[in-house]
């Protein structure tokens, strides 16, 4: 499959010690490999309905509350909203101008189902992969899981009010889960026995499968002109890569999970205590990063439209009316309500951050190998464009942030970020959706 | 045209096609040379060789010698325009450039031709299509399997069946893996007995005496209600289907279930005492956002609690509302999923016509199969479906706007049934566990059932020692499986990821003898996925069997035609021959053609695809491909076109006015909007087309290097295309080639950017490259049909032939298309005619 020395160590260790290998061996395989193997991640948070930009005859409250900074550059003034993010200001970047072309013309809400994808998701509505899941299925083989993939709705919603951010191959939603325990026992407790031994019959059947098909072409083979032959051979190799993923897939099963500390997690949380609930499946997210079970995790936070649990939130805490009523309305009061509540979702992407810095490897702070995208497909009520973005973390990666750069949407599809950012995560990329080049300013000082 | 592009050299020499041969040599030490010895040799002759090449040293027989690639390096100098450079002290001439440009192009082409004879058979991999068609007949579920499979490449003749060029990945083999694990459990099904549902709506106003006080609805845009006091829901399930028990019985769905109109405008529908009033439909105008709704009014029936797969029945009582309205109404269904934005769905075929009355309803019936419909996702973290199923109707009399009347129709009721319907078990079931009196013990007729699929899967007997191993597989799996079916189930998934059902084997063993023997089987497959793009029939494989096939290939080609199958001939071979795929991708600027919407687009490909039909099922002359007397259409897409007098939503043969502009391909909406731009008509792409795909003669790819016209620049998007054209004209390196495209295009500039007819004096003027002054597209087609007859007849029997055999065509193969060619003239161009010609030809059935 693969001629990287890393997989087939792997393998051969794995042979040799069975089942009752170690936990340090990760770390021990690290260690050896050195730099090299750094590992790279990706974080998408995702807050629907756009953000407050109070207009313009409330000059007061859009000066101090405008969720983008007046003057681009890097010596741009934050407003009230992204002040719990001043100890970190070199640590991240705001982004003003980008959206996708083919968004554009769409109803805002709609437009949440290309954040990550690009894609044509208005009139006859095609999908396609998002960014995540092109990040995932690269490393697919290096981790125990190629993503996370949460929302605070669940499931997949329906077209053009999505509930996830993840979209396949093929443009099909991918199923979020919301459920703070479900997430916990499936991911991280994955020992019971009884299960474990369900999936090693399944792969193990998968495998004679493969195994004869293989054997059936060789016999095959043998009757065929040399053309043909080389033909056939394509195919051959094909299953053999297919052979050498269900052999990495039976050896997980017989790695037993790193061993972490999850004391800090609050599994009993409920969507009726949304600020504890937010953290609890962002410290999920980081566990996943620090156990290494996987690289890429989405969450969905708030999804679009008033359909959503995550739209109830400003309610439950502030009393204010829901995220997408707040995102209707028109007086000060409400551009300044809606701004307290945009402040209090960036204090919790400010936790984030803080736990992926407090959360070490052996390569330093997680924060540092990580690319965490936050943001929004509305800047402010139904419009698609200029969407209010964050890209935070990466140093490792040569991001260069404490900047908000602001861009013509003429020139600059959001699709050029992601092509950088492909590229920051060592996923060689030369086209993302419509992308018409790179963003790679965000590497330059 | 610009496919090309970043290949190698060779494989853009690969890309001309028939070439004249012989007559480009003969100049070249008086013309030529010269020219290459005034402005060339300073820099690249005896005394320097700037970048290696030295021109007293190249072979100047580009179509023997060794130097072919050089001299495309060349050609492509010298059209870009960079050498000589601009620094020179002297440069050619006009003419002397072109002089030059047009021997390379001419002898380069040549070569290209020559270079052919090397072209490889190779087995080919089902296409995506194929695939999809052989399960459907290998497990008897009309399903779109392959519809997850990533597509198949184009070969550089257009096809997807080239051997030699298709490709295969990791991911496919996942996919034919998944696909196959899918599909056989639908066939073979362990949960018994299935579940079958009832959703009974009927309509009429205040025939609720007991209304619910409110709809259990979502709320979307537009919504048109209809109230709960006229209309009655009654849903019901049958849990023992195929059982003593079977029987329906009322469930509470009904709760969550109400029907709408949503979109509708209050003047075109009413509530009558019998029923809903419907008049003819207005199609949804296209705006390309974010609303897009079923035809208006349709009758819509929201379903919350819903199977998602399975057979489907839709029992509508309809009648006319009017039994003096001369003109006739028809109905049609749709399925789909309600969106907060609009709705997403399918059209059913058919449109029926409605001949019930007031006095006598009558029931419609529809049918099919969910998973080809765009129903809700199953939400798998909230076990619920993620939004309604939308069942809806419409009368199919289609109206262009508000003010057509039309003969509306009373919808009574409709009854939705789905889930189970039919005999159980279903047909696939029996087919693969197929009766045997050793049904009793599962080691031995685990051995029949397994033998039986793979001699139909592999579409020749399996041999003894094949059966051996897959027989070996089930019993490695049966300890493992819950249940006898399921073993069946898991053992065959590898039957159909063996290469043996997924590739067309066609060579014989070494050292067989010569290329053209296959077996009387392979011909089978040859033929079966030529005529009908899936597997051979019984039949088929029979004549096969007794080694008969070859023998009765006449009877056996009649046949094949007559079958419904050879619809996915038509439908394949004309999407590739004539790129019809991509000629739908056309983003039409709907504010300048507020008529043209999705309806018009998919009626124009059915156009195209039932006029091949036509003549093909007709056997009627190929030269009816370039000018026909009639077309193929419908009400809607005549309607578009300004033709008056056809009615309902069923395709007919019309024969059309002397002036109606529709004769033949070109003249067919899905070409003229395909090549186009969306806003404007566009002559290089129509004339590439028209070049390529009617006379089999493409162009040759552009220079590299030469920049896109950028239209996405304000600067050029400013000027029209016709200036585009004009601009890109004056660059004398392009000049040369685009005189050989353009004016096929340019003779078409009375159709407009959707191929509506806007005659304009002297637009459509233009010389061929013959040198030959043509005006409009009626002279055109005459040009074609008189001077370019033999041509175009070689041009569809070399389409046909690169499709039917999966390969690229050669110098070696020339005289049997000769041979073909003649016969096809011989036989008044019928196209059965030619069919017949094509496969009983040494090319196709071999020895």
């Amino acid at each position: 499959m693969n001629d990287k020395p890393w997989h087939l160590d792997r393998r051969t260790m794995l042979k040799g010690m069975g089942v009752c290998c170690c936990l340090p061996f990760f770390e021990a395989m690290a260690k050896t490999t050195g730099q090299t193997t750094q590992p790279r991640r990706l974080l998408n948070l995702y807050v629907g309905n756009g953000v407050s930009l109070p207009h313009k005859k409330f000059t007061k409250i859009r000066d101090d509350w405008h969720w983008f900074p007046h003057a681009a550059g890097s010596d741009y003034k934050m407003t009230k909203v992204m002040e719990p993010l001043k100890a970190k200001r070199d640590q991240f970047t705001i982004f003003g101008g980008l959206s996708h072309p083919k968004s554009r013309p769409l109803l805002g809400h709609t437009a949440g189902d290309s954040w990550l994808t690009g894609a044509n998701v208005g009139g006859e509505y095609r999908n396609t992969i998002s960014l995540d899941q092109v990040v995932a299925e690269h490393y697919k083989d290096e981790t125990r899981y190629s993503y996370m993939n949460l929302s605070t709705d669940g499931g997949t919603g329906y077209r053009g009010r999505a509930t996830t951010l993840a979209f396949d191959r093929n443009g099909q939603p991918i199923p979020a889960e919301n459920d703070v325990r479900g997430i916990f026992e499936r991911l991280f407790q994955i020992d019971n026995a009884k299960s474990l031994k369900a999936r090693k019959i399944e792969l193990q059947k998968k495998r004679r499968v493969v195994d004869l098909v293989l054997q059936d072409s060789r016999r095959l083979k043998k009757n065929l002109g040399k053309a043909d032959q080389q033909k056939l051979d394509e195919y051959m190799a094909t299953l053999r890569d297919l052979e050498a993923r269900i052999e990495r897939l039976e050896a997980w099963q017989n790695i037993p999970m790193k061993k972490f500390d999850s004391s800090h997690l609050d599994l009993s949380v409920t969507l009726k205590s949304p600020k504890e609930y937010i953290r609890s499946m962002c410290d999920l997210m980081v566990l996943g990063f620090e156990t290494d079970i996987t690289r890429v995790a989405n969450y969905m936070l708030v999804r679009e439209d008033n359909l959503g649990l995550g739209s109830k939130f400003s309610t439950v805490l502030f009393g204010f009316p829901d995220h997408h009523g707040m995102s209707h309305g028109k007086s000060e009061k409400n551009y300044k309500e809606w701004a307290t509540y945009d402040r209090f979702l960036i204090e919790q992407l400010d936790y984030l951050l803080q736990r992926l810095t407090d959360a070490k490897d052996e390569h330093g702070p997680l924060l540092d190998n990580t690319l965490v995208f936050y943001g929004s497909s509305n800047s402010t009520y139904h419009n698609a464009r200029n969407y209010p973005l964050i890209l935070a973390g990466g140093k490792n990666m040569g991001l260069k942030h404490g900047r908000y750069m602001k861009f013509d949407e003429n020139k600059e599809n959001l699709s050029n970020l992601f092509v950088s950012m492909l590229n920051a995560l060592d996923v060689p990329t030369e086209r993302f959706a419509d992308s018409k080049g790179n963003l790679d300013q965000i590497f330059k000082a | 045209m610009n496919r090309g592009r970043g290949l190698p050299v060779l494989a853009l020499l690969a890309l001309t096609a028939t070439a004249v041969l012989g007559e480009s040599d003969a100049g070249f030490p008086n013309t030529i040379q010269p020219i290459f010895a005034k402005y060339c040799a300073d820099c690249h002759g005896k005394e320097k060789q700037k970048g290696d090449i030295r021109f007293d040293k190249l072979d100047p027989d580009i179509v023997h010698g060794k130097d072919a690639e050089t001299w495309q390096l060349v050609l492509d100098q010298l059209n870009l325009g960079d050498m000589p450079p601009k620094k020179a002290k002297r440069r050619p001439k006009d003419s002397e450039r072109r002089a030059l440009v047009n021997w390379l192009t001419a002898s380069l082409k040549e070569a290209a031709e020559l270079k052919r004879k090397d072209v490889r058979v190779v087995m080919r991999r089902l296409t995506k299509e194929q695939y999809t068609n052989s399960l459907r007949d290998l497990l008897k579920l009309d399903l779109n399997f392959g519809q997850d499979l990533p597509p198949d490449g184009l070969s550089v003749d257009g096809f997807k069946n080239n051997g030699e060029e298709q490709v295969i990945s990791l991911l496919q083999t996942e996919y034919f893996m998944t696909i196959a694990e899918r599909a056989l459990k639908k066939a073979i099904i362990t949960d018994t007995p299935p579940v079958s549902y009832r959703y009974s709506f009927k309509f009429g106003s205040g025939i609720n005496k007991d209304p619910r006080p409110k709809d259990d609805r979502k709320s979307g845009a537009r919504e048109v209600p209809v109230s709960t006091r006229d209309h009655t829901v009654v849903t019901s399930e049958n849990r023992h289907v195929g059982t003593a028990a079977s029987a329906f019985v009322v469930n509470d769905f009904g709760q969550r279930s109400y029907p709408d109109l949503r979109g509708a405008r209050n003047k075109r529908f009413s509530i009558e005492q019998d029923g809903v009033l419907l008049k003819p439909a207005i199609p949804h105008v296209e705006r390309g956002d974010f609303i897009w709704l079923t035809p208006m009014p349709s009758l819509k029936l929201h379903l919350r609690d819903f199977p998602m797969e399975g057979d489907f029945v839709l029992r509508v009582k309809v009648a006319r509302a009017d039994a003096k309205n001369e003109a006739s109404p028809y109905l049609r269904a749709c399925i789909g999923e309600w969106l907060d934005h609009g709705e997403d769905y399918e059209t059913l075929e058919r449109s029926v016509k409605v001949t019930g009355t007031l006095d006598k309803f009558q029931t419609i019936e529809f049918r099919g199969r969910l998973e080809n419909f765009p129903v809700p996702i199953y939400d798998p973290e909230k076990k619920d479906i993620a939004t309604m199923i939308v069942v809806g109707v419409w009368n199919d009399a289609m109206a262009r706007d508000e003010s057509v009347k039309g003969p509306a129709i009373i919808v009574k009721s409709m009854e939705f049934e789905c889930g189970h319907v039919g005999a159980w078990p279903p047909a696939s079931q029996k087919h693969i566990l197929i009766a045997s009196k050793h049904s009793g013990t599962e080691a031995v007729y685990s051995r029949e059932v397994i033998q039986n699929f793979m001699n139909r899967a592999f579409r020749r007997p399996a041999t003894r020692e094949e059966v051996d191993a897959y027989h070996g597989l089930w019993k490695s799996l049966r300890p493992d499986c819950a249940s006898f079916e399921q073993s069946i189930r898991e053992t065959l998934v590898s039957v159909l990821c063996s290469p043996n059902f997924l590739y067309l084997v066609e060579s014989p063993a070494p050292p067989a003898a010569a290329p053209n023997t296959i077996t009387e089987h392979q011909l089978a497959s040859r033929l079966s996925y030529f005529l009908w793009n899936s597997m051979p029939d019984d039949r088929l494989l029979k004549l096969a069997e007794q080694k008969q096939l070859r023998d009765k290939l006449p009877a056996e080609i009649d046949r094949m035609i007559k079958d419904p199958r050879s619809g996915d001939f038509v439908t394949a071979f004309c999407e590739q021959w004539l790129q019809m795929e991509k000629m739908t991708h056309t983003k039409v600027d709907v504010r300048k053609f507020p008529r043209f919407n999705r309806f018009v687009r998919d009626d124009m490909l059915r156009e195209t695809r039932l006029f091949f039909a036509e003549v093909l099922h007709k056997d009627m002359s190929i030269m009816n491909l370039v000018d026909a007397d009639f077309t193929m259409l419908n009400q809607n897409l005549a309607q578009f076109y300004g033709i008056n007098n056809v009615k309902g939503g069923q395709f007919r043969k019309v024969t059309l006015a002397d002036d109606a502009k529709r004769g033949g391909l070109i003249s067919q909406g899905l070409f003229l909007t395909g090549n186009s731009n969306g806003k404007e008509p566009h002559p290089i792409k129509r004339g590439a087309w028209l070049i390529s795909r009617i006379l089999d003669d493409p162009p040759p790819p552009p220079p590299p290097n030469v920049p896109r016209i950028d239209e996405d620049d304000p600067a050029v998007a400013k000027l029209s295309i016709k200036e585009q054209l004009k601009r890109h004209r004056e660059n004398p390196s392009c000049v040369d080639c685009h005189s050989k495209v353009d004016p096929w295009g340019l003779l078409l500039e009375n159709y407009n950017a959707v191929g509506l007819w806007t005659h304009r004096d002297g637009a459509a003027e233009a010389t061929l490259p013959s040198g030959k002054t043509l005006d409009g597209v009626d002279a055109l087609k005459q040009y074609i049909l008189n001077e370019k007859n033999e041509q175009f007849t070689r041009a569809l029997v070399q389409h046909l032939l690169r499709y039917a055999l999966g390969r690229s065509l050669s110098f070696t193969d020339r005289a049997a298309i000769d041979e073909i060619v003649k016969q096809v003239e011989k036989d008044n161009h019928r196209l059965q005619g030619l069919l017949r010609a094509m496969i009983t030809s040494p090319l196709f059935s071999g020895k």
